[in-house]
């Protein structure tokens, strides 16, 4: 049992959400920090009230070594802006105080959310309001510490799958993530434009066959309404991560209020387009 | 994979390991397959050694240094890697890693590059191989090595400019990890030091051997003993890793030189180790656990040097393997110590160092009292051509301020 369970139990993963050729929820990812700490509380708030079930929430790191351009200089301005692992927390804290119920999954890097402050870091996340943990850089051979502070915390795990991840690692990831299996939909960083096409479905449905106990959430590249209506049937979750970053990025440089903005661009994305 | 790495490195957790995204597991699993087949391969061994010796010169002498040793009172020899094809000790690892690439199939290498040297060896390999190249720069170090940069395109290379960050060394290196999970099949990552995920840091570790095996050899040759002490430069590590190889076993005191840049009180540096309680703490960039200059929260700190093949905030986790065990000894050496060093080697024996091989003799003068009698390798990583300009604008920023 941990904290994304309820999340599991809600979406039924495998034979039952995907198979049935359901739409995957929609899981936006957000830099925490950018903007300030109050502007992201502002921005969950907005992706809750749209309808959306979980969140992936980034820890800026100052070497983002998966991340395009724009979740990379998303890092940047949080970093310049002085946030840090305590703001993380704040953000956290501050949104489950005035009642935010999304699943919140942290997002980042092995060293600031592993290393640097350790088992009592991961502590901290999860008394603050975190659900799950997901680490980037951190294939499951290494995250043996993860892990185990994970299951004693009650955190939900997430673990990658590549395209070019072979079958035998496949079952053994889907195996350690608790959360869910996070499938990238190519190769490469985020942010580029991805193409919804057979060698991405075949590539699912081979995660899909390796982790049926787990929900399968999917990510890289997708932006729009119509990225998500054509992975129906394909996968539980869908991330959208620098479009919606960037959308709010430059809705808040003029000015716009962020937690409408949020709201606006992720409904457009949990509404099916129209028939 | 992870307790193969282990085995296999022989260093002890926690350092090293292979913190990456997904995408590159697979290929590092394959590059680390293709390396230890290589090891044991006689037509590779036979064609890497051919050209070791016909493109890049080697053996590299061994030369003793009467006029400076004398003037430090011990006994130094400089281990002249200064005189490889393109200029540094760079050429050595950069050939075996391409010809490993265009063993296995692969159209093009990617590299990164500080200084430039790295950069100018890998395009230098992959044009000697019939490869394609890019090599990723930061826009900082595009700018201090222009002449660097004329080199890779002449060469062939493509040189992709990154100013992300402070736009040098580490930004050079998450640029190339970037690339390279673009198009992890027709690619190989070329590191150009004894960093990054296994089995990089063991890898270049095994190419850059040949500066320390040939150095035994000589000593042993020329003076019937082993050196007292082997002094390198410590960036990533790599000239260092390759000199201190050959003498694990010996009872050769190991010294690696960190960048002290303006000062360790200054908290503009680049030493890892070498810093003590402010500097580098246990931590994971571009791929393994190493020492790391960081704040903590794990936020890369800035670094400052006179030199840019040392200005990275991390090393090598071979190297903090070494300090940890007590094994090798890290101390560092400041900007004006190390331009000092690079003026006297000029003067007395006629040789123009690198900076990044300054700093290796500026901790000799600085501790000469410790090594007064004994007999001193030094590794003279690279030649300091590249350097001039940042050469003559010290001296004159020198003469002004004093």
């Amino acid at each position: 049992m941990n904290r994304l369970d309820h999340l599991t139990r809600q979406l039924e993963p495998g034979d039952g959400h995907a198979a049935h050729g359901r739409r995957p929820s929609v899981v936006p990812y957000v830099t925490a920090g950018d903007g300030g700490w109050r502007s992201t509380v502002e921005v969950l708030h907005g992706i809750e009230a749209a309808g959306a079930v979980a969140v992936e929430l980034g820890m800026p790191h100052s070497d983002p070594v998966a991340d395009g351009p724009i979740l990379q200089q998303a890092a940047a301005r949080a970093l310049r802006s002085g946030f840090s692992f305590a703001d993380f927390e704040r953000c956290v804290a501050q949104y489950r105080s005035e009642g935010g119920s999304l699943g919140i999954v942290a997002f980042g890097y092995a060293n600031v959310l592993l290393e640097a402050h350790g088992r009592a870091g991961l502590a901290r996340l999860e008394r603050a309001g975190v659900d799950g943990i997901a680490i980037a850089d951190l294939p499951f051979e290494e995250a043996s510490e993860l892990r185990e502070a994970a299951r004693s915390l009650d955190l939900g795990t997430v673990f990658f799958a590549a395209p070019n991840t072979s079958r035998a690692r496949l079952e053994a990831l889907a195996d350690a993530a608790t959360g869910f299996v996070y499938a990238l939909a190519r190769r490469g960083t985020t942010g580029r434009a991805t193409a919804i096409d057979s060698t991405l479905k075949d590539h699912l449905a081979l995660v899909r066959a390796a982790s049926s106990h787990t929900l399968l959430a999917v990510g890289f590249g997708l932006t729009s309404r119509a990225d998500i209506d054509r992975l129906r049937g394909h996968c539980d979750l869908a991330v959208v991560g620098s479009a919606l970053v960037e959308y709010v990025h430059r809705e808040r440089a003029i000015g716009r209020d962020v937690r409408t903005a949020a709201r606006r661009f992720v409904a457009r994305l949990v509404e099916p387009a129209p028939s | 994979m992870t307790d193969r790495y282990f085995r296999r490195s022989g260093l002890a957790r926690p350092f090293g390991g292979c913190f990456v995204a997904e995408t590159l597991v697979a290929p590092l699993v394959d590059l680390e397959r293709r390396f230890l087949e290589a090891l044991d391969d006689a037509s590779f061994n036979a064609q890497l050694d051919m050209l070791l010796r016909d493109l890049a010169g080697r053996p590299t002498p061994l030369l003793r240094a009467r006029r400076l040793g004398d003037a430090l009172g011990c006994e130094l020899y400089l281990k002249r890697e200064d005189l490889v094809h393109t200029g540094a000790h760079k050429l050595n690892n950069a050939l075996g890693q391409c010809l490993l690439a265009q063993r296995s199939g692969r159209r093009r290498v990617l590299a990164e590059t500080g200084a430039g040297q790295h950069g100018v060896a890998t395009a230098t390999a992959a044009a000697a191989l019939g490869l394609e190249c890019e090599v990723h720069m930061g826009t900082r170090d595009v700018e201090r090595q222009a002449t660097n940069v004329r080199r890779m395109e002449l060469l062939g290379a493509r040189v992709i400019a990154t100013d992300a960050g402070d736009a040098t060394l580490k930004e050079a290196v998450s640029s190339a990890l970037r690339a390279w999970v673009d198009d992890p099949d027709s690619t190989t990552y070329v590191i150009g030091s004894a960093l990054g995920p296994h089995p990089y840091p063991r890898m270049v570790a095994h190419f850059q051997r040949v500066i320390g095996d040939e150095a035994r050899r000589q000593i042993l040759e020329r003076t019937g003993a082993l050196p007292d002490v082997a002094v390198a430069c410590v960036g990533g590590g790599s000239n260092a890793i390759g000199l201190f190889s050959a003498f694990m076993d010996d009872a050769v005191e190991l010294v690696g030189v960190e960048a002290g840049g303006e000062g360790i009180e200054t908290g503009r540096h680049a030493a890892r180790m070498a810093s003590g309680s402010t500097g580098g703490v246990i931590g994971v960039l571009h791929g393994s656990r190493s020492r790391l200059l960081q704040d903590a929260d794990g936020q890369v700190r800035a670094t400052t040097s006179i030199s840019a093949g040392l200005d990275y905030p991390s090393l090598g986790p071979e190297h903090a393997d070494l300090e940890t065990s007590g094994r090798a000894r890290y101390t560092s050496a400041t900007d004006r110590l190390a331009l000092e060093a690079c003026l006297e080697l000029t003067r007395t024996e006629g040789i123009l160092p690198a900076l990044e091989s300054s700093h290796a003799l500026a901790s000799v003068r600085s501790e000469s009292a410790r090594y007064a009698g004994r007999r001193v390798l030094v590794c003279l990583s690279g030649r300091g051509d590249k350097d001039l300009s940042t050469i003559a604008e010290h001296i004159a920023a020198g003469g002004r301020h004093e």
